[in-house]
């Protein structure tokens, strides 16, 4: 009862210096809010990475690369086998492989009616838009049958369909050239990805059939074998038993799982981006600490000021510990208040900053309570050394004080 | 009730010791209303100090209801204070910022009575000493006298035995100042026993009993015949 008295008794002493307290508890404000912005946009922006780099092609298939292309510093190609035909049947012999795939892809440019697009070809098989992440709105996918019959179909993104035919619902039916042959475009695509960077650049793509592609660009090399499992399987465990196998054929520990290597990319991103918001954090932490400086500032000035109310208060029976709660419990009031009015306004900043400047953000509730428990924290330290001041005060003295 | 024996009291101000009491022996017996007079600088103050438990006699033995208060922790002193002790003083010493009511529930807060019993109690003090229709005012919005009222309804909030009035009327009216001095009167016949310090003959006179403190020796202590 006495605990909520001192309560009601530092809310009070709070709102009779409206301006000053609110000034005390700004640098609690900037801190705490600094922290729950810069904590959302950094855990926000670490998932938006992963979402990117996160190929969904890869929970649909294991993907087999030589090493030295996924080490990425590939001046030449040569010395790196590409897969061949004889490859495809090797895989397609292992067992609980469904299906074997390649998805090369090439940059080129597109005509229609005397307007061109640079585009990206992607091949692919029957079931692209699951690996690629987009739905085909206008017209059709192309079949198994367009696959074999090395039709020369094509799919554009609703992008390429506006810069050719002037809307992104148009073209299906249109001939295009591309390399100075005819494709006909059966249907028009749109991306089905979440990630905020296909957001911000919409691709320029054209879809075909990788049969089509290998006749449209003979002497593409293929350094990727991508392989859909028989359901049972675990899609890794196949892949790893061709690879022993293709490792083998080729001499060498060449082949790789990208699933493996993706994985630890993500790990490292996790990891990096985890290191910077922390950082950045920690920074920010710098001016809730000078905030809790503040604060011990205007307690001091308090309870210099309040020292005749001490006296009179231990006049009538207040004990020092009483005291001692009491301005303690005000310091407390003056952070966690600041505390939750910066997490209101850290949460205002992230939502901001998702909705105007496109930066996803992740508001955690373990940041809102650990900033909360933080300038609680910043409270009681701040706060203590003003307190013991006050309640180790003389009676006598503290009530002849002016 | 209280039992002052050989008590002293020395400041230290800057290598020198000053004396303000020396070798004082008091006996109050409960009930009693008794006037500590003199002059300013007689030491009267710091021995109502030491009587409120505010300040600890240099040496000498202060019993306060037959216990020896150098003996208690500061916690049970704060105890003895918020209990047994009531203060009123020159300048009121009111806190400002709270109303009337609040201000005479505060040494009940301390004691950790219940809310609606402080309210109660508060309320009927307040009435008692003719402020009924000042209950939410602040201490700014009071005149010297009801300040005082108010103050006397607060040293009052607990019940104490004693109550201890510092120059009560020396911020106030003559008018003023035989109200206040009544109703301290007052409080003395429902079996409070007050002490008053005081530098003027007139006030010690409705004491019953005075006692004369000069440079820090009680001077003569006698009994007040009623006129």
């Amino acid at each position: 009862m006495l605990a909520w008295e001192m309560c009601k008794s530092a809310f009070d002493s709070l709102v009779a210096n409206k301006l000053r307290s609110l000034l005390t508890m700004l640098g609690i404000i900037v801190g705490v809010g600094s922290i729950i912005a810069i904590v959302a946009v950094g855990q926000g922006g670490q998932q938006a990475i992963i979402a990117a780099i996160d190929n969904p092609a890869l929970s649909e298939a294991a993907i087999i690369v030589p090493k030295a292309i996924l080490a990425g510093n590939v001046t030449s190609t040569a010395g790196i086998p590409a897969f061949s035909p004889a490859d495809t049947a090797l895989a397609l012999a292992t067992p609980g492989v469904q299906d074997v795939y390649s998805t090369p892809s090439q940059s080129d440019v597109i005509t229609a009616g005397g307007k061109t697009t640079p585009v990206t070809v992607q091949a692919g098989p029957s079931f692209l838009p699951l690996i690629a992440q987009f739905e085909v709105v206008q017209g059709r996918m192309f079949l198994p049958i367009d696959s074999a019959a090395h039709r020369r179909v094509i799919v554009i993104t609703q992008s390429v369909a506006k810069s050719l035919f002037g809307s992104d619902s148009a073209g299906v039916g249109q001939l295009v050239g591309l390399e100075g042959q005819l494709f006909e475009v059966i249907g028009v695509a749109k991306s089905t990805s979440t990630s905020i960077l296909s957001a911000l650049a919409p691709s320029l793509n054209v879809y075909m059939p990788t049969t089509t592609f290998m006749d449209l660009y003979p002497g593409t090399q293929n350094f990727e074998l991508e392989l859909r499992v028989v359901p049972g399987y675990d899609k890794n465990q196949v892949a790893a038993r061709l690879i022993a196998v293709l490792d083998a054929k080729y001499h060498g520990d060449i082949f790789e799982n990208a699933a493996g290597f993706i994985a630890g990319i993500t790990n490292t991103v996790t990891t990096v981006t985890g290191i910077i918001t922390t950082i950045v954090g920690a920074i920010a932490s710098i001016a809730l600490g000078v905030g809790g400086i503040g604060v011990m500032n205007i307690m001091l000035v308090s309870v210099t000021e309040r020292t005749r109310e001490i006296g009179i208060r231990i006049s009538l029976g207040a004990s020092r510990t009483t005291i001692l709660w009491q301005f303690l419990i005000e310091a407390i009031v003056l952070t966690t208040l600041g505390g939750l009015i910066g997490i209101a306004i850290g949460w205002l900043i992230a939502a901001l900053a998702s909705t105007i400047g496109h930066l996803p953000s992740l508001i955690s509730w373990q940041a809102a309570l650990g900033s909360f428990l933080f300038s609680a924290l910043v409270g009681i330290l701040c706060g203590i050394y003003p307190a013991s001041r006050a309640s180790r005060l003389n009676p006598i003295d503290a009530l002849r004080y002016e | 009730m209280i039992e002052l024996t050989g008590i002293a009291k020395s400041y230290r101000i800057g290598t020198e010791e000053v004396a303000v009491l020396q070798d004082v022996n008091l006996r109050v017996a409960a009930g009693e209303f008794v006037a500590l007079l003199g002059p300013s600088g007689s030491g009267k103050t710091t021995l109502m100090n030491i009587i409120g438990c505010l300040d600890a006699p240099t040496t000498g033995a202060y019993r306060l209801d037959g216990r020896e208060v150098s003996a208690l922790s500061p916690d049970q002193i704060a105890k003895v204070r918020n209990l047994k002790i009531g203060f009123v003083f020159q300048n009121f010493y009111l806190l400002p910022r709270m109303t009337a009511l609040r201000n005479v529930e505060l040494p009940m807060v301390y004691a950790s009575r219940s809310r609606a019993i402080r309210r109660e109690r508060a309320r009927a003090l307040l009435e008692q000493v003719g402020l009924a229709d000042r209950v939410s005012h602040r201490p700014n919005e009071l005149s010297g006298g009801q300040k005082q009222r108010v103050a006397i309804a607060r040293a009052m909030a607990n019940e104490p035995p004693i109550l201890l009035a510092d120059e009560p009327t020396g911020s106030l009216d003559s008018q003023t100042s035989q109200q206040i001095l009544r109703l301290i009167q007052e409080i003395n016949a429902g079996g409070t026993t007050v002490v008053l310090i005081t530098h003027d003959e007139a006030i010690a006179a409705y004491a019953r009993r005075v006692i004369r403190i000069r440079d820090g020796r009680v001077e003569s202590d006698r009994e007040v015949v009623p006129c």
